[in-house]
């Protein structure tokens, strides 16, 4: 194996880092960083009808 | 000749040379991204995401907190009023309650109660079925005029306790030959609801 072949070589291992780099950059920008932290429970829509109110109020 | 083989192997040495350059230069470089610069990297980038997520969770609590403020202010209002759903629907089937409605209902009707007959109450039971309607039945055998039967429907339905009349039979009180003043024979069964 002369000279050229090992930079080749080389370089095809520089451009492979390069992409695990990218890769592994994205995943970080992308994945989940909030596992520790629990999440918001929504509460239930409550509405209350006060019409309810006012008629049973008008009762006897 | 001697020159020009000469500046070829110089030049062939020199070929060497920047080669074996690229070669440390790339070595070295691969080493110090595997080391160095990815960390780094990766670590900056997982931290601004995580900030990223932070907000929104942040924005995502604040506005659950504002909707919790919201519906305890609604229920502070509520809450003087909860006595009124408790007295239209009671927890407990409140028999006696029922029948005082009906009969005072009948009383300022003119409406004669001759039969009043309660429905079977399962007074045992389990904590989970009281999330849903319970009814309690009550037959009732009356008489009175179609006017007076009238009146008493539209009471019964404005009393606070919720009720409704399930069947209803009315029928000519002495017969087919009966007079206007003997009125009607009404057979009626009314459901009282209760948690």
């Amino acid at each position: 194996m002369n000279r050229k072949e090992v930079l080749f070589a080389v370089v095809g291992i520089f451009m492979t880092v390069i992409a695990w780099l990218v890769s592994d950059l994205i995943h970080a920008a992308t994945s989940n960083q909030l596992e520790d932290i629990p999440v918001v429970q929504t509460v239930e829509q409550v509405t209350f009808n006060k019409d309810v109110f006012n008629d049973l109020r008008g009762r006897n | 000749m001697q020159d020009t083989i000469i500046k070829t192997l110089r030049r062939f040495r020199k070929e060497k040379a920047d080669y074996t350059n690229l070669i440390f230069f790339f070595a070295a470089f691969i080493v110090f991204i595997v080391f160095i610069i990815r960390p780094s990297l990766n670590e900056a980038f997982a931290r601004a995401k995580r900030l990223s997520d932070l907000q929104t969770l942040e924005g995502q609590y604040e506005q659950s907190i504002a909707q919790i403020i919201n519906y305890q202010t609604q229920m502070q209002d509520v809450n003087s009023n909860l006595f009124l759903l408790d007295e239209a629907m009671p927890r407990q089937p409140n028999i006696n309650k029922l029948l005082a409605d009906i009969r005072s209902a009948a009383a300022s009707n003119n409406i004669i109660l001759n039969r009043t007959d309660v429905g079977q109450i399962n007074l045992v039971r389990e904590a989970q079925a009281r999330t849903e309607t319970n009814a309690i039945s009550v037959a009732i055998e009356a008489q009175a005029s179609y006017a007076n039967f009238q009146a008493f429907q539209k009471e019964l339905y404005q009393q606070r306790r919720l009720k409704k009349i399930t069947t209803l039979t009315i029928t000519k009180a002495g017969g087919a030959i009966a007079s206007q003043s003997s009125g009607l024979k009404i057979q009626m069964e009314i459901e009282g609801y209760y948690l």
